[in-house]
């Protein structure tokens, strides 16, 4: 292997719970993303993509194998360091949108600099920015529930681009939204994936795996197929 | 995340269920206007007693029938001031074989009924001799005191104390007149100085006459309740107070002292004795109204679990965002002292307006010291920490997976 990737996993597995109980949702996933990727994931309910994600999004600790991201191996950190990469490297989209209720768009915007260990920039103009780069800067005092599903996704993705991270995860944006709504969610991510920020999405859509360039397909934690398109 | 940061987020939690964060802030509030009060009213007694005791003088033994008290295992004994062992004699043999005794004052005193024309009271009558005054540093202000020819002859004669003067005459001059003291006529010859509330009575209430009198023709006693002794300095006390316990053990035939029929007690042995009381009064009020505080504890302690669990998925959020486990565990821990160090600082408010209205109203006298403000604060705050630990750890160990998908 030449140069790094940006995300290497190899052999990971994932098992939930215990004894009779336990579920193995990842059964030895084994792929690289690079730097700038877009990537789809697709597969049946339950197939493990979610999982996945979280893995991936430093949410989790994996049962076993290997999981890299820019050179370090996540499977030796801890709680906090756990913490930091999400701080630094991760932005999240939640197919829930979880925007803090009564509070306005702006301040969602800026929660993740809360817990942003660094130099401090001006957060309020940056995300201001951000939110007229998603096309709501007439919504910047709204609460989320004077916005549209839409609305509040584009401030979600705002919000997950507020610490500049390297890498996007997005688990089903669209999965609450209408097709118009779903569309132009899309074209965000589109367009951050040109300016050069590596997007991976969870969509159980054909045509939202279409603005990718990579669509991966789990079955019963596998991986099925992995092509470029 | 900063202190500013996470104070802030704490408040912005609390602000938005102002209700509910003010009625669990009341529990506190008056849990710790409580204790304040209750405290004051404590430090206020004792510091009451103490300066009356203080200027009894401190240059005083008190001898009085009964054990000295404390130990025991010493079987039924008798009260202090109960026996019938103290005589007019022992006093006569402390002022003449003792040294350092300047003055010997033997007393009998007793509650009864005076009547003034249509005026009737039941007040206590103090029979004493011509000595008490300075004793006691206690003075006739108009007319005259008891003297030893009164003490001699037995004369009916009385001198009343201040709050006596006004209950009887009103605005009326008393020289002179008869009072009945147990339906005998007592001509009045002089009236007393104010001097208020002494030890544990109000000296203004009494009425004062020759002890030859109060023993033999009202009381039909031969004993005595006390016998005050003024030593001439301070230095002479315990030197004076053991020869007169060793002369009226001898005396009294008794070789053992914790036999003794009597105790001799200094300013310092009462004032310690009077501290030891309110000391206990003050804990047991303070404790009472601390058990409020507890349950304002307790009261936090459920809301803040009711809040961790209602804001699940915001926890689950902030971790997502990269919160680390402290982050959170602040945040919540803020939320907690914020509540209850607020509820503490409006319960010391609350309190101070209690101990005034208490000493407005009741007539008792508070002092809300440095202290209890001090108590107050770090006992809310430390509860804010007690009862907010626990609801905070809870939230910062959530699996934020799981506290995302938390319905
Ligand atoms: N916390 C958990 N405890 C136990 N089992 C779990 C847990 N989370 C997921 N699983 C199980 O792991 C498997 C994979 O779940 P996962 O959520 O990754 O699926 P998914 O592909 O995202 O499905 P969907 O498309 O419905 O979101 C499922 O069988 C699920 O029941
Ligand atoms: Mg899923």
């Amino acid at each position: 292997m030449d140069a790094k990737s940006l995300i290497e996993v190899e052999n990971l597995s994932k098992v939930y719970g215990e004894g009779d109980a336990a579920v193995e949702a990842l059964k030895g996933i084994s792929m690289n993303i690079e730097q700038s990727d877009f990537v789809a994931i697709m597969g049946p309910s339950g197939s493990g993509k979610s999982t996945l994600m979280h893995l991936i999004g430093c949410l989790d600790q994996a049962t076993s194998g290997h999981y890299g991201l820019a050179g370090r191996s996540v499977e030796t950190l801890d709680d906090d360091e756990l913490a930091d990469i999400r701080s630094h490297e991760i932005g999240f989209v939640f197919q829930q949108f979880n925007l803090l209720p009564r509070t306005s768009s702006l301040e969602n915007v800026m929660l993740p600099l809360t817990y942003l260990r660094g130099p401090s920039t001006d957060g309020r103009k940056h995300a201001a920015e951000l939110l007229r780069s998603v096309g709501l800067e007439h919504r910047i005092k709204n609460w989320p529930n004077e916005l549209s599903g839409g609305e509040q996704q584009r401030v979600a993705i705002a919000r997950s681009l507020i610490n500049d991270p390297s890498i996007i995860l997005a688990d089903e944006p669209t999965g609450a939204l209408d097709s118009k709504a779903g569309d132009e969610v899309m074209a965000i991510f589109k367009r951050l994936n040109e300016e050069g920020r590596t997007i991976v999405i969870i969509t159980h859509e054909r045509y939202i795996a279409e603005y990718s360039s990579r669509i991966i397909y789990l079955k019963d934690g596998r991986i099925e197929t992995d092509e470029r398109h | 995340m900063n202190v500013i940061e996470s104070l802030r987020t704490a408040y912005r939690g609390l602000v938005a269920n102002k209700l509910r964060s003010f009625l669990t802030l009341l529990g506190i509030m008056i849990g710790v206007g409580a204790v304040v009060t209750m405290i004051s009213i404590g430090t206020g007694a004792s510091s009451m007693v103490t300066t009356q005791i203080r200027g009894l003088g401190s240059n005083l033994l008190m001898v009085q029938p009964g054990s000295a008290g404390g130990e025991m295992g010493g079987g039924a004994r008798q009260a202090s001031g109960t026996g019938t062992n103290l005589t007019l004699d022992d006093s006569k043999a402390i002022g003449k074989e003792v040294n350092g005794v300047t003055a010997v004052s033997p007393e009998y005193s007793s509650q009864t009924q005076v009547i003034y024309k249509d005026k009737n009271l039941n007040t206590s009558i103090s029979g004493v001799t011509s000595v008490y005054q300075q004793v006691h540093n206690f003075h006739v202000l108009y007319g005259d005191f008891l003297s030893d020819e009164d003490q001699k002859v037995g004369a009916a004669a009385a001198v009343l104390g201040q709050t006596i003067v006004s209950d009887l005459f009103g605005q009326a001059n008393p020289i002179g007149k008869t009072i009945k003291i147990k339906n005998v006529p007592f001509r009045v010859i002089g009236i007393m100085e104010s001097k208020g509330q002494s030890g544990f009575q109000n000296l203004d209430e009494s009425i004062f006459i020759p002890l030859s009198t109060a023993q033999k023709r009202l009381f039909g006693v031969d004993y005595l309740r006390s016998i005050n002794v003024e030593v001439a300095t301070e230095d002479q006390m315990t030197q004076a107070s053991n020869e007169i316990t060793a002369l009226l053990m001898s005396r009294h035939k008794i070789s053992d002292p914790d036999q003794a029929d009597f105790n001799v007690r200094s300013q310092a042995d009462i004032l310690n004795t009077v501290s030891q009381v309110t000391g206990t009064l003050t804990v047991l009020l303070g404790g009472i109204a601390a058990i409020s505080l507890l349950v304002g504890g307790i009261g936090i302690m459920n809301i803040m679990l009711v809040t961790v669990t209602e804001r699940t998925r915001e926890i689950g959020l902030r971790k997502a965002v990269g919160a680390r486990r402290r982050d959170i565990l602040a945040q919540f821990l803020m939320e907690s002292v914020f509540l209850s160090l607020l509820g503490g600082i409006l319960g010391l408010l609350l309190g101070m307006l209690g101990s005034m209205g208490i000493a407005n109203i009741g007539g008792w006298p508070t002092v809300v010291s440095m202290s209890s403000i001090l108590l107050a604060f770090i006992f809310s705050a430390a509860i804010g920490v007690f009862f907010g630990v626990y609801p905070a750890r809870r939230a910062s160990r959530l699996n934020p997976i799981e506290a995302l998908r938390f319905e």
